[in-house]
């Protein structure tokens, strides 16, 4: 809920809000920061790729092909899909970030798609036009279906700008549609296609959406415009699950029963254990054959959490997923200072913040979590809910389940943005 | 029994919805009752007369559902039942016959002291001391019984049947039951802070049907819920987009309750109105996360208790997904504010709009203009159904298998947030 109507329509913040998306545009953004933050995978120590402030951003709508962990029990038909080529396995719609490439390369992105979605960073009141184009589906060209953007949370919008197909319009093939916003609180969202959304959203067309506070003007770094949530570090940890079968029907021609939602594999940041500890890659990056890179490019963030001792760290938890889950991080408190991009305060200031060990996600909720780094060493987070600790049925460990790696105080270099 | 159907049989759906909006414009509200919107109280001032029965529902692709259902003379069946609006302090009645073939009850969770015919409702047990059922019983077939309390606390609560609960709740056994502080009906509880607009309350109450186990009840078979596998998802007994549709819509004769929210905006410059008020229940036996767009929700009590840590602090929550859990109630407050307060000549939408031949217009509810009260026609082919520009967001819940009838989209537990241009909507 916003009540800054004043200082919104402000034409003072307006220009110097205009002057610093042209500054920051210049300094290089979409793509380019993919290309820059490329880490060797495997690299414990190294910082977690962070989102910059973008203003302007362009993304394509498509199809794709992705790949869940190779050791889960084949489901004969579904999974590992036959029409999927090597290496992946399992047929996705997503999003594509193509800020800056030309427009030959927006169109070879094509069939290229990802999940999750690119993670969108923006600052509270900046002025933020996205650019949705649909490229189509490669695999099935039979369908023509459009694309829209939902902002996710997004407080008093518009129906032109919150992407539902009936209530306003959808991005139709070869098309592109600009989405202008005014964030003006703070917050971790989310956002996704609209169009047929069981459908749309279960494909992979969805991520995570950063709003940063105005009081990070100080130069450090908060959750929310109040000293009580700042922190020194931040890693998304976004939820979903894919069922299989359904991935299968879309790309072999058929028809899902979507109210028999069975999900197979469970996900953080579009992986499943043990490709979580992988390394974040890039889209645009040619990796050689049989690598992990070649395999989860289309899948290109890790979530493995790295920290000095004593730091706070902050999760951005949020799930498109179908169903709920409770994210544990053994034997550290979790202390849960915003839900819903919404500051765990009440009306009156009242802090109602508050800490656990289980944070407890629904679907389409976000929550931000802070917790202090403990002592040194390799700590598990995971999903409570062990039914999602599985890859597809499968024996041992797979699904949400990450690390938590922690050094002693100093050894890593402060998060970069 | 048989007189009480014929007159309930015999009564007009028009001259009572007449005398149902007539009740529900109280003369000191501010805001002007809307047709048919709206929370749609049953007449009977705390004392009802209920019919446990079996009927049909009707869903949107077509099929329908043999269901069960409590109404009272103004239907000849419902479902979901009928909501009932009472006060704190004001004895409430409620004669139960029962006219299904299997026994039932009512249950009343969160009142106190209820009374079955003039002794303590409590769960019945069988000479083993196993549990029969968890309240009085009329009997199958005709039987009848009366229960008595006087509510103590406001808030919203869900009465449902106590007895084969799982079956007789799945089947359509369940309602709401408003209880209103004594000092005043437009707030939600004492405190003055959860006053909201009048006439903007809302009801929202979230059910499932799996076709498998009320098929099996139609035929007499015995019900396995180890495949229970619900393909419909209901608010307040319709499934979307019926739920748009208005209170006692004549081509949904015995699913009444439409769940449209219908709002102005919040006026920054002639003082802000009240909030909506949105009461949501949930009596699936699974969890629900619930999402209105538009506008983030402050959820201000839960299972009738006001968020307000026990005279500590407000702890009341911001959230754009309202969770409410199984067999649980919220009630959230909602506004709308025309932040940006586009216009199309002195604040034009700073991006270019993109012309109608570069979108797909699943049209509808847009109003072609994406201006708050400019409305410009769809294109030829497109059915329009925006009135003066308004607004409209979808609600739905974000479990999206649930957002669908049998599977299929924009369907189950969605319905819509309606915002008029600030000065209303001229009628057409």
């Amino acid at each position: 809920m916003t009540d800054d109507t004043t200082s919104s329509v402000s034409p003072l913040l307006s220009r110097r809000n205009f002057l610093r998306a042209g500054v920051l545009g210049a300094a290089g953004t979409g793509v380019a920061m993919y290309a820059s933050k490329q880490a060797p995978r495997a690299a414990a120590a190294a910082p977690t790729f962070v989102p910059t402030k973008t203003d302007e951003v362009h993304l394509v709508g498509t199809d794709g092909w992705v790949s869940m962990p190779t050791s889960a029990p084949p489901v004969d038909p579904y999974w590992p899909d036959s029409y999927a080529p090597n290496p992946y396995n399992m047929y996705v719609f997503g999003f594509r970030n193509v800020t800056g490439l030309s427009d030959a390369q927006v169109i070879a992105q094509r069939g290229l798609a990802q999940i999750s979605a690119p993670i969108l960073a923006f600052d509270e009141g900046s002025e933020v036009k996205i650019s949705l184009t649909n490229l189509g589906l490669s695999q099935r060209p039979d369908l023509v279906d459009g694309h829209t953007m939902h902002w996710h949370g997004f407080n008093n919008a518009i129906p032109i700008f919150d992407g539902v197909p009936e209530m306003s319009a959808s991005v139709p093939i070869g098309k592109t549609m600009i989405y202008y916003y005014r964030p003006h609180d703070a917050g971790t969202f989310m956002y996704h296609c609209h169009f047929e959304d069981v459908e749309h959203v279960q494909m992979g067309m969805n991520g995570l959406i950063y709003v940063r506070p105005k009081m990070n003007a100080d130069g450090n770094r908060y959750v929310y415009n109040d000293a009580r949530t700042k922190y020194d570090r931040e890693f998304p940890l976004y939820l979903s699950e894919v069922q299989p079968e359904s991935h299968w029907r879309d790309a072999h021609i058929q028809i899902t029963d979507w109210a028999s939602y069975d999900p197979g594999f469970s996900l953080f940041n579009g992986r499943a254990y043990p490709d979580t500890l992988e390394g974040t890659f890039d889209p645009m990056t040619v990796y050689p054959a049989g690598s992990q890179g070649e395999r989860l490019r289309y899948q290109p963030r890790g979530s493995v959490i790295t920290a000095n001792a004593g730091e706070t760290i902050l999760l951005r938890i949020a799930s498109l997923g179908y169903i709920r889950h409770t994210i544990t991080l053994d034997g550290v408190p979790l202390h849960v200072v915003g839900a819903d991009a919404t500051q765990l305060i009440g009306a009156d200031g009242h802090d109602n913040s508050y800490i656990t060990n289980s944070v407890a996600v629904g679907p389409g909720e976000s929550r931000d979590v802070l917790f202090t780094a403990p002592a040194p060493g390799t700590y598990k987070l995971y999903d409570r809910n062990f039914s999602n600790l599985s890859n597809d049925g499968g024996g041992g460990y797979g699904g949400m389940l990450t690390e938590i790696r922690v050094s002693a105080p100093g050894t890593l270099p402060a998060q970069a943005r | 029994m048989n007189l009480r159907r014929l007159l309930a049989g015999g009564l007009s759906l028009t001259v009572l919805t007449g005398a149902l909006f007539a009740a529900a414009a109280s003369p000191s509200s501010g805001a002007t009752p809307i047709a048919g919107e709206g929370i749609m109280c049953e007449p009977g001032n705390g004392s009802y007369t209920m019919t446990a029965a079996a009927g049909r529902m009707t869903l949107p692709d077509g099929n329908t559902i043999y269901t069960w259902g409590y109404h009272t003379p103004t239907h000849d069946f419902q479902n979901t039942a009928p909501t009932l609006c009472v006060t704190v302090g004001t004895p409430v009645r409620v004669a139960l016959t029962n006219n299904l073939t299997a026994d039932t009850s009512l249950m009343f969770p969160g009142m106190p002291n209820v009374q079955a015919d003039g002794v303590e409702s409590a769960p019945l047990s069988d000479a083993t001391g196993r549990v029969t059922s968890l309240a009085p019983i009329a009997p199958a077939n005709g039987g009848t019984v009366t229960y008595t309390f006087t509510p103590n606390k406001p808030g919203t609560y869900l009465y449902e049947s106590g007895t084969d609960v799982n079956t007789q709740i799945e089947m359509g056994l369940y309602g709401a039951l408003i209880v209103r502080p004594a000092a005043s009906a437009t707030q939600a509880y004492d405190d003055p802070r959860t006053a909201f607009e009048p006439n903007r309350e809302f009801l929202h109450v979230l059910s499932q049907v799996d076709p498998q186990i009320h098929s099996d009840v139609e035929l007499g078979k015995p019900v396995d819920w180890s495949t229970y596998s619900p393909k419909y998802f209901l608010l307040n007994g319709r499934s979307a987009p019926d739920t748009v549709s208005p209170n006692d819509a004549a081509w949904l004769p015995y699913q009444p309750y439409g769940s449209m929210v219908h709002v102005r905006p919040q006026d920054p410059n002639g003082g802000d109105t009240l909030p909506a008020l949105v009461r949501y229940i949930n009596v699936m036996n699974t969890d629900a996360a619930f999402h209105p767009h538009g506008n983030t929700e402050r959820v201000i009590a839960e299972d009738a208790a006001p968020l307000d840590s026990a005279g500590s602090g407000d702890s009341s929550y911001g959230s754009f997904l309202v969770d409410v859990g199984a067999s649980r109630t919220v009630d959230a407050m909602f506004t709308w504010y025309d932040v940006e307060k586009y216009d199309p000549v002195s604040n034009p939408i700073p991006v270019a709009l993109s012309p109608f031949q570069d979108i797909i217009l699943k049209g509808t509810w847009y109003a072609m203009s994406p201006y708050l009260g400019l409305q410009q026609n769809l294109p030829a082919g497109i059915t329009q159904f925006n009135q003066c520009g308004e607004y409209y967001h979808m609600a739905h819940n974000h479990a999206l298998d649930k957002a669908t009838n049998y599977g299929a989209t924009f369907g189950g537990q969605m319905t819509l947030i309606r915002i008029d241009p600030l000065n209303g909507c001229p009628a057409k």
